[in-house]
């Protein structure tokens, strides 16, 4: 369709413009690699460390999956413990903003403290970060049914279990897959972060501590790498929570409903 | 309490009131019978609490004070209701849909026998074709169907219908109160039936209730008898034109009283 691939063309041809532009500048100011590295040298670091990159990209995913499936377990039961009444919500809300609203950074020292094992570590922190849209969003899901359907639920004397699964869960699903597209990008900023923070090294060290080594040593081309794969990874994993999404709700929902229908 | 015996009657509302929270009266004291398989429609103004009357007699509504006595079970096994609105589950398929009452209430039904009902629910209202459908990909009409569907698929004692036709054009109503209309003949569930449309009202029923504006009172209470099997040519008979403009009057005048 030419539509579509101008949609893909137009912001395409503007990235290998401003790509060829950088590597013009670097060339003609004769600026050095360690001070800012054009793409030509990135894309040489990324071919020459590929394989230890890889490795280093493996675990940071390993520990933004894990705190992502967690997120999304733990988030939807808490927002159905939050759901179950409003006293329980307005007594324990404002502590899931809590959450949100403070700076993973300022936690960190205290968590390296009190646990050893680094990838908890890791896990806790990225969790701290994903967590709060799947709590938020999946609430409100669970608070928008369709009040004739529950009204019907009751007239049918739906037990809690069966009104929890055939009504409350459905409704909330689309909402709850919303807050995890979003979580996604957190997990990874969290963990990213939190491998930061943390200051992990050695082999068994994530791709956001390799960034950090290698620009200490001034590889700002090994640096530029590890940003690239992180950023590629960040797009990936939301283009894939995306399509999770519309599998999901491909039969009726109107997010996922096809443009040409 | 009118003529009928006690075990003939499918309900009995005995001195009902029912006062919003905010204070509004939205009912002064209701006394009514509705004699079991009969058909009963509700006619009045927006906001003269007839919606209100029905959910409390579904048991969706506390009343102020008075008592209703019910001659259903309770649940699914008792008890179907159609809203204004389709109020279907989007996430399901239309069987789906119409499972779901066979689904919460216990029957001792095999998954086998669950589909039988839902398939024989379904080609009562002519859908027997679009089990696998999504509802949004049905019209307005198909998916009323439908919500009618599952208010029968139960084989209920008492049919509770809550302006259900309201939202429709006018063709797939006519349709839709013939297709009803032809339902009832053959089961004889009770019906109790809300609606602002006097023709639909007189075409349905056996017995039509007229209440006033707020607090809702019972200003008119008829019974429409005509030659049965009734048919879509009695739309055009005097007695249906005459009972229609009796009805027109009874509202016209309780309007009035405002």
């Amino acid at each position: 369709m030419p539509s579509s691939l101008r949609n893909a063309a137009l912001p395409m041809a503007f990235g290998i413009a401003l790509l060829a532009l950088w590597e013009w500048a670097v060339r003609h100011y004769a600026v050095p690699e360690y001070v800012v590295p054009g793409p030509v040298a990135i894309a040489h670091a990324l071919g020459r460390d590929g394989a230890d990159l890889l490795a280093g990209l493996a675990v940071t995913l390993q520990v933004t999956v894990a705190a992502l499936a967690l997120a999304a377990v733990t988030g939807a039961l808490l927002a159905f413990a939050l759901a179950q009444s409003r006293l329980v919500e307005q007594t324990l809300f404002p502590y899931a903003i809590f959450l949100q609203v403070t700076p993973i950074v300022t936690i960190a020292p205290f968590i390296i403290i009190w646990v050893s094992n680094v990838f908890v570590v890791l896990l806790i922190l990225a969790w701290m970060a994903a967590v709060f849209p799947i709590i938020s969003n999946t609430l409100l899901g669970l608070k928008s049914a369709d009040p004739n359907l529950r009204d019907l639920f009751r007239l049918y004397q739906a037990s809690r279990w069966q009104t929890a699964t055939k009504l409350l869960l459905p409704s909330a699903l689309p909402y709850f897959l919303g807050g995890l597209r979003i979580s996604g990008g957190l997990a990874l900023i969290g963990t990213v972060v939190a491998e930061m923070v943390a200051g992990t090294s050695g082999a068994r060290s994530g791709l956001a501590s390799r960034l950090l080594e290698a620009s200490y040593r001034l590889e700002l081309a090994r640096a530029m790498a590890c940003f690239v794969l992180l950023s590629v990874t960040g797009l990936v994993l939301y283009a894939a929570l995306d399509a999770l999404s519309n599998f999901l709700l491909r039969h009726w929902h109107e997010s996922a409903r096809s443009r040409e229908e | 309490m009118s003529g009928t015996t006690a075990t003939a009657s499918a309900v009995t509302v005995d001195h009902v009131t029912k006062v919003f929270p905010s204070g509004t009266e939205a009912l002064a004291p209701i006394d009514l019978s509705v004699a079991a398989g009969s058909f009963v429609s509700f006619v009045g103004p927006s906001g003269c609490g007839k919606s209100t009357l029905l959910r409390m007699i579904a048991g969706l509504v506390p009343s102020t004070s008075g008592t209703i006595s019910r001659a259903w079970p309770p649940g699914a096994k008792g008890i179907g209701f159609v809203f204004q609105d389709p109020t279907l589950m989007p996430w399901a398929t239309v069987a789906g849909n119409v499972e779901l009452p066979l689904q919460i209430a216990q029957f001792d039904l095999t998954a086998a026998a669950r589909k039988e009902k839902v398939m024989e629910a379904l080609r009562l209202v002519g859908l027997e074709g679009f089990a696998m459908a999504y509802p949004r990909e049905l019209s307005g009409g198909m998916r009323m169907r439908v919500s009618i569907a599952r208010a029968i698929v139960t084989q209920p004692r008492v049919l509770l219908l809550d302006e259900p036709f309201a939202a429709l054009d006018e063709f797939t109503r006519f349709q839709l109160n013939e297709d009803l209309l032809t339902l009832w003949q053959k089961n004889r569930w009770t019906v109790l039936f809300v609606t602002h449309s006097i023709r639909e009202a007189v075409f349905l029923s056996e017995r039509i209730v007229v209440m006033s504006p707020r607090p809702g009172r019972v200003v008119l209470d008829k019974a429409v008898t005509f030659v049965a099997p009734r048919t879509p040519a009695l739309r055009d008979a005097h007695a249906f034109t005459d009972t229609c403009a009796e009805i027109g009057r009874s509202l016209g005048n309780a309007m009035g009283e405002l």
